[in-house]
C-alpha cells in the first residue's frame, strides 16, 4: 500500500537495501525488477499518487496535481515551456502513450560512439518484448484515427512522405483526449498502474509526497538519501532520512541532475547537468473552414511521419511530425495576436488541425542547481533553428496538401502560409527566444550514459563514474536525443541499469 | 508574564517541538505563500490581460487563477514571476513612446503598448510580454466562462457515462 507522506506525524527514519527516488518509467522498472529479484526496495516520489477517480479533466486542477511548476516551467530565457510530470508514475502519467522501440540505428550508434555494449537491437528487444507486454501496447487503426491526426495521414501521404500509426500503451481507451490532464479512465497505462503495483506486489514499499533534498554520501560512497515528507500544499511537515546499500535516482532529466549537484557528488566528467537535449516542439495549424476538427478530442496523437528523422530513416534534417491537440488554454498560448484579432482566429479552434514538431535536437543546453529550483538554460543553436525552419516548413506543406485553407505558424506574429511561394516567410524569419511558441515534452541527456569517466557522468551499467552505489535510471542516461517519444527508450535504458544492481 | 529570556527560549524550541530542526525551517521558505501583488500589479495584469485576450476579458477570472497557481511556482522562479508586472509597468514607460507607467494608460493605449512589445526587435521585451501573455492567456482559457467563445464542451465527466476500467495489476493504494 502507497503511504503519502502527507500523513506522516513524526520523523520518518527508514531503510532499503535500494532506495529508488522517482516513479517514473525508470523508477519504476527498476523497482520492479529488483524486488522480483528479491531486493529491498523502496521508492519515493515527490508528487501524489492521483488514481484515475481523481482525474477531473480540467486543465486547472491536473496541471498543478500532476506537473512540475503546474506547467509552468520554463528555460531561462523564456523561449521554451518545459512539461514533464509530478507524481507517482512521472510523465508517463500525463504523455500520450505514444511506444517506439527505440530505433536500431539509433541503438547502434550508442553501441559503437559511447561504448554501450548491452544496447545492441538483439539484446534490447527481449526487454522491449517485455515492456510492450506490461503496458500493453498496441498498434492503433487507422479507424482509430480522429479527424485531426488523419488529416496529417492523407497530407503527407499525397506528398509521398512515409508515416504510420502509433503504438500506444492504451487498454480498451475512449478517445476522450485528455491524455495529458492524466486518464480517467484507467486506459492510459502508466507507471503508476502497471510497474509500480508489480513492483509493489514483488515487495517494494512506496513512499508518495516525500521530497529528496539531497543524497547522503560517507567516505565518498552513496549510503541514503535525505528529504522531507510533505503534505498536500508541498509544504515540509516531517523531515525523511533513509539509510540503503544503494541508491538509484530517477527523477528525469531536470530534476535528476538537480539533486546530484545539490548533493556535491563528485563528476570527474564535468557534464553531470550538460547535454540537455529538449526536443523543442512547435506547432503548425491547418485551418479547414467549416469541417469540425476538434483537436483536442479522441486519440491525440494517432499518426507521424517518420520521413525526415535520422533515428528511422537516416535522414539529415532530423525531426518527426505528429499530429498533436491539446485543451484549450495550453492551445491559446500558441496562437498569436492580440486582442479582438487574435479572438477572430481562436475563436475557429474547432476548425484546426494541428501538427507537432518534434525536433531532434543536436545541440545542448544545461541545468544546473538555482535557488530552490533547477535552472534550465537552452538556445536553439543555429543548426538546430536551420532544421526547425525545415520541420515548420514541412509541416505546413502537409496541411497545405491536406486540403487546409491556410496553414499558420506559432511565430510572435503568424505566419500565414497559402502555398510554396509563402514559405520563404518561415526560412527568412530568426528563431532567436521569443520569436516562436515552442515546448519540451521530453527531457534527456543529463546524465549521459558511456564507457569513459572523462566524459560521461554514469557508466555503462547506470553507476555514476566517481560514486560506487550511486545509479541513474531515467532519461538523464540518455548519451544523444532519442529522436522518438522516448518512454520506452527510459524503460529500457533503466531496465539495464535494473538489471546490473540486481546481479552485482 | 514570562521573562524575556523564557520568552526567547520557548521561541527557539519551537522547531524541536514542531518537529522541524531549526536550520531546516529556515531554508524552507512558505511553499504556498502567495505574490503578494499589489493593486497596480493587479491593474497591470488586468490591462495586459484585455489587451491580449480582447473583449469581454473581465468575464474570466484569469488573474486570480494566475495568483493561486503562483505557488506552485519553485524557489526563485516565484521572484521572476511576482515582478513581471511591475517590470512591465515601469519599463513601459521607458520603452513605449507614451512616456508613461502601462497603469496611467486607457485602453486605447495600453492596447497599443501590448502591440508594441510584442512586436519589439528586442528579444528581452519579447520575453517579458511573452511570459506575461502565456501565464494569462493558459488561464483565462483554462475558465469555462471562456469556452463558449470558441465552442469548446469542456470534459467529458459529466457528458458522458463511461465506467472506470479495473487495474490490470492491483490497485496500488490497496494493501
Amino acid at each position: 500500500m502507497i503511504v503519502p507522506g502527507s500523513t506522516a506525524t513524526a520523523p520518518l527514519h527508514l531503510k532499503a537495501q535500494v532506495v529508488i527516488v522517482g516513479s517514473g518509467a525508470g523508477g519504476s522498472i527498476v523497482a520492479e525488477r529488483l524486488a522480483r529479484a528479491g531486493k529491498d526496495v523502496l521508492v519515493l516520489e515527490a508528487g501524489p499518487f492521483v488514481p484515475a477517480a481523481k482525474m477531473n479533466q480540467r486543465e486547472r486542477d491536473m496541471m498543478r496535481l500532476l506537473y512540475w511548476e503546474a506547467g509552468m516551467r520554463a528555460t531561462e530565457n523564456g523561449s521554451m515551456g518545459v512539461l514533464h510530470g509530478r507524481g507517482l508514475g512521472g510523465s508517463t502519467v500525463v504523455n500520450y502513450l505514444d511506444c517506439f522501440r527505440t530505433p536500431p540505428r539509433l541503438l547502434e550508434h550508442w553501441v559503437h560512439t559511447r561504448g554501450l555494449p548491452e544496447l545492441t537491437p538483439e539484446k534490447m528487444a527481449p526487454r522491449f518484448d517485455h515492456i510492450f507486454e506490461v503496458l500493453h501496447v498496441r498498434k492503433l487503426e487507422e479507424s482509430g484515427l480522429n479527424p485531426n491526426n488523419r488529416k496529417l495521414m492523407e497530407g503527407s501521404r499525397a506528398l509521398g512522405w512515409s508515416g504510420d500509426t502509433f503504438h500506444r500503451n492504451a487498454n480498451n481507451c475512449y478517445g476522450s483526449g485528455f491524455c495529458d490532464l492524466g486518464c480517467a479512465y484507467n486506459a492510459k497505462q502508466s507507471a503508476a498502474i502497471t510497474f509500480i503495483p508489480l513492483a509493489m506486489a514483488a515487495g517494494a514499499r512506496v513512499y508518495t509526497e516525500v521530497r529528496v533534498d539531497r543524497v547522503t554520501l560517507e567516505a565518498g560512497r552513496a549510503v541514503g538519501v535525505e528529504g522531507w515528507a510533505l503534505d498536500a500544499e508541498r509544504r515540509p511537515i516531517q523531515p525523511v532520512t533513509v539509510r540503503a546499500d544503494r541508491v538509484v535516482v530517477a527523477g528525469g532529466a531536470i530534476e535528476t541532475p538537480h539533486l546530484l549537484l545539490r548533493s556535491a557528488v563528485p563528476d570527474p566528467s564535468g557534464q553531470l547537468g550538460r547535454n540537455l537535449h529538449l526536443h523543442p516542439g512547435a506547432p503548425v495549424v491547418g485551418h479547414f473552414p467549416g469541417e469540425r476538427i476538434a483537436n483536442y478530442e479522441g486519440v491525440k496523437q494517432g499518426y507521424y511521419v517518420g520521413e525526415f528523422s535520422w533515428p528511422l530513416h537516416g535522414h539529415d534534417d532530423d525531426f518527426l511530425l505528429e499530429g498533436i491537440g491539446a485543451p484549450p488554454g495550453i492551445a491559446a498560448t500558441v496562437f498569436s495576436g492580440q486582442g479582438a484579432s487574435r479572438q477572430a482566429t481562436f475563436k475557429h479552434l474547432n476548425e484546426y488541425a494541428v501538427v507537432g514538431v518534434l525536433l531532434r535536437d543536436h545541440d545542448t543546453g544545461t541545468v544546473t542547481a538555482g535557488e530552490g529550483r533547477p535552472k534550465i538554460d537552452y538556445s536553439l543553436s543555429e543548426a538546430d533553428a536551420l532544421r526547425m525552419k525545415a520541420a515548420v516548413v514541412a509541416a505546413a506543406r502537409s496541411m497545405l496538401a491536406a486540403g487546409a485553407r491556410v496553414a499558420l505558424t506559432a511565430h510572435g506574429e503568424a505566419q500565414i502560409l497559402r502555398s510554396e511561394a509563402d514559405f520563404d516567410k518561415v526560412w527568412s524569419r530568426s528563431l532567436t527566444a521569443g520569436q516562436m511558441a515552442m515546448f519540451s515534452f521530453h527531457q534527456m541527456g543529463t546524465a549521459r550514459m558511456g564507457d569513459r569517466r572523462d566524459r560521461d557522468v554514469v557508466n555503462p551499467e547506470g553507476q555514476l563514474w566517481s560514486v560506487p552505489g550511486l545509479h541513474v535510471a531515467d532519461a538523464s542516461l540518455f548519451p544523444e536525443a532519442s529522436g522518438v517519444n522516448p518512454q520506452v527508450t527510459v524503460y529500457g535504458l533503466a531496465d539495464v541499469v535494473g538489471e546490473a544492481i540486481a546481479t552485482s | 508574564m514570562p521573562s524575556r529570556r523564557q520568552v526567547l527560549a520557548l521561541l527557539a524550541a519551537l522547531p524541536a517541538v514542531l518537529g522541524l530542526p531549526e536550520e531546516a525551517r529556515a531554508a524552507e521558505p512558505d511553499v504556498t505563500a502567495g505574490p503578494d501583488w499589489d493593486a497596480t500589479d493587479i491593474a497591470v495584469l488586468k490591462g495586459v490581460l484585455a489587451a491580449v485576450y480582447g473583449p469581454n476579458s473581465d468575464r474570466c477570472d484569469a488573474v486570480e487563477a494566475l495568483t493561486a497557481s503562483f505557488a506552485w511556482l519553485d524557489g526563485e522562479r516565484k521572484a521572476l514571476v511576482r515582478m513581471l508586472p511591475s517590470l512591465f509597468d515601469q519599463a513601459s514607460r521607458v520603452l513605449v513612446p507614451t512616456i508613461s507607467a502601462f497603469h496611467d494608460l486607457d485602453p486605447v493605449q495600453q492596447q497599443a503598448c501590448v502591440d508594441d512589445w510584442a512586436a519589439s526587435p528586442l528579444a528581452f521585451r519579447r520575453q517579458i510580454f511573452g511570459a506575461l501573455r502565456q501565464l494569462l492567456l493558459a488561464h483565462a482559457y483554462a475558465d469555462p466562462a471562456t469556452w463558449p467563445d470558441i465552442d469548446y464542451p469542456g470534459p467529458w465527466l459529466g457528458r458522458y457515462e463511461l465506467p472506470i476500467h479495473p487495474l490490470r495489476f492491483g490497485d496500488p493504494e490497496l494493501p
